[in-house]
C-alpha cells in the first residue's frame, strides 16, 4: 500500500490501494473510500488474537479494541481519520522488525504485519481511577507490530523522538508513551512520596531504560 | 462586508462591516466585538410549531443571531479546524452540515432541512444540513483539516456521516448500511455511512463534531 498524510490540524491518511492490495483498520476509523474499494470483515483471531486474550487485555488496560476489523481491497483509495488533533506516522518495518505501539493509535496496517496484544507492565498509580475511584495498578497494553510491512499510527499532540543508547534512561509521565522498540524496558516509579498528607502519594513516572527508540507524544 | 481568518488552530473569523451591513449566525458564536455593532435575535419560524418541534429534536437553535454594522464582529466555533469564505452568487446553493456554519451575509437566504437516516433500530436517525442561497458571502467552519473534491456527473463517493461538511445543492446523498463484510454476520454488524454522488464541489472535515474530542 502507499500512505500519505492529508491535513496538520486533524490529520488522516489517504491509502492508495492497487488491484488486490489490502490494508487492514479498525471499520470506525474510515473517513471516505472510493465505491471500488471492498470491504471484509476481519476477526483478530485471524491475526493470532483469540478472544480470551482480547478480554484479558481490555480487563487490565479499561480500554475495548476492536474484535471485528474491516480489511479494504483495491483498486482505489481509502482514507482513514482517529478524529483526533495529532500527528501521523507512516513506518515501514522491515522483515522480523518489531514495535510496541500504545493501544488507540494504530490507524491501519499491511495484512503482511503480524498483530498481537502485549501487557508493557504493570504500574502503580495513586490517581488512576479504578474500580474503587482509588489509587491503583495500571496495566500499559500495547498493539505489538512485526514486520515486514507498512504501519500508520497517529500520536495526541506532537511526536518527540529519542533513540536510546544502552543504559541510557528517559522519564516519562504514565500516559505520554507512544511507542518502544522491544528492546526498551520500563520501571515504575514514585517520585518525591514522603509521609506527610501533602505528598504521601507522590508522582508516578515511567523511566524507559534504552537501547532503542521511544516515541513520546505531547498530548494526553 | 471584510473576513479575515485570525489564527491557526482554533481560528476565528473576523467581520469588518459597514454602516448598515448584517451577517447572522447560530447562537454562541460571537467571540468579541465593536460596541457598536448592533445586535437582534431572528426566530426561524420555518414549518410552524412543527418544524420548531422537530429542529428541537435535531439539536437545532430555535433563533439565530444578527449583528449589524458598523464595526468588527468576531465569530468562532471554538473547535480545532478551518474557516473557509464562499461568495455564492445569486440563486446559487450550498448545504452546509450541521455545527460548521459560522457566519452568512444578510442577503444569504437560509434555510434547514433533515437528512433522513437509514432508520434500523439503534442507529443513525439522521441529520440536519443549512441550506443557503446567494448571493452573499458565507462562512464555514470546517473540524480538523478540509477536504476538497469535484464531482463529475455520476461519479461517487462513500464516507463516514461525520465527514461531510459541505455540498453544492446538486449533489446528493443517501444514508446506507454498510455491511462489514459478507453473510449475515456481516449485515449484522453493518454500520451507517452516506452514498454521495455528483455533479458538484464536495467538501469533507476530518474531525467528526458530534464526537467528544479530547485535547490534542
Amino acid at each position: 500500500m502507499q500512505a500519505e498524510q492529508v491535513g496538520e490540524i486533524a490529520p488522516s491518511v489517504l491509502v492508495t490501494l492497487p488491484p488486490g492490495g489490502k490494508v487492514l483498520a479498525s471499520h470506525e476509523l474510515m473517513l471516505y473510500k472510493e465505491p471500488s474499494v471492498k470491504m471484509q470483515r476481519r476477526t483478530l483471531r485471524s491475526l493470532g488474537v483469540g478472544m480470551g486474550k482480547l478480554i484479558t487485555m481490555g480487563a487490565l488496560s479499561g480500554q475495548e479494541e476492536a474484535y471485528f476489523l474491516a480489511e479494504f481491497e483495491g483498486p482505489g483509495h481509502v482514507s482513514f481519520s482517529r478524529d483526533r488533533g495529532g500527528e501521523i506516522r507512516i513506518q515501514t518495518l522491515a522483515p522480523g522488525e518489531s514495535i510496541r505501539l500504545k493501544e488507540g493509535h494504530l490507524l491501519c496496517f499491511d495484512p503482511t504485519v503480524h498483530y498481537d496484544l502485549e501487557v508493557l507492565g504493570r504500574f502503580y498509580d495513586p490517581y488512576a481511577r479504578t474500580g474503587n475511584n482509588q489509587g491503583g495498578w495500571i496495566y500499559l497494553v500495547a498493539n505489538r507490530l512485526t514486520g515486514p510491512g507498512t504501519v500508520v499510527y497517529q500520536s495526541n499532540g506532537n511526536v518527540l523522538s529519542f533513540a536510546l543508547k544502552p543504559g541510557e534512561a528517559l522519564r516519562t509521565s504514565m500516559a505520554s508513551l507512544l511507542l518502544s522498540e522491544p528492546t526498551v524496558t520500563l520501571q515504575g516509579q514514585l517520585l518525591g512520596q514522603g509521609t506527610t498528607p501533602l505528598n504521601q502519594l507522590g508522582l508516578p513516572v515511567l523511566n524507559v531504560y534504552g537501547p532503542g527508540r521511544v516515541l513520546v507524544h505531547s498530548g494526553l | 462586508m471584510d473576513v479575515e481568518v485570525k489564527g491557526a488552530y482554533i481560528p476565528s473569523a473576523l467581520v469588518r462591516l459597514d454602516p448598515g451591513e448584517e451577517v447572522y449566525c447560530e447562537a454562541g458564536l460571537m467571540v468579541y466585538s465593536d460596541p457598536s455593532v448592533g445586535f437582534r435575535y431572528r426566530w426561524l419560524t420555518q414549518g410552524g410549531l412543527a418544524g420548531v418541534m422537530k429542529r428541537s429534536m435535531g439539536g437545532i437553535p430555535f433563533h439565530l443571531q444578527t449583528f449589524q454594522g458598523p464595526g468588527y464582529v468576531a465569530f468562532s466555533r471554538q473547535r480545532p479546524g478551518e474557516i473557509r469564505t464562499l461568495e455564492l452568487k445569486p440563486g446559487e446553493t450550498v448545504e452546509v452540515a450541521e455545527h460548521s456554519l459560522l457566519l452568512a451575509e444578510r442577503s444569504v437566504s437560509y434555510d434547514c432541512f433533515y437528512v433522513p437516516g437509514t432508520g434500523r433500530v439503534g442507529r443513525m436517525i439522521g441529520f440536519w444540513m443549512d441550506r443557503l442561497t446567494g448571493p452573499g458571502k458565507v462562512v464555514y467552519h470546517g473540524h480538523g483539516n478540509i477536504l476538497s473534491f469535484t464531482l463529475a456527473p455520476g461519479e461517487t463517493m462513500e464516507m463516514d456521516h461525520g465527514a461531510l461538511l459541505l455540498k453544492d445543492a446538486s449533489v446528493t446523498i443517501q444514508a446506507y448500511n454498510q455491511p462489514l463484510g459478507g453473510g449475515l454476520a456481516g449485515h449484522a454488524m453493518s454500520f451507517e455511512a452516506l452514498h454521495v454522488s455528483g455533479p458538484g464541489r464536495l467538501a469533507l472535515q476530518t474531525l467528526d463534531p458530534s464526537r467528544d474530542h479530547p485535547a490534542p
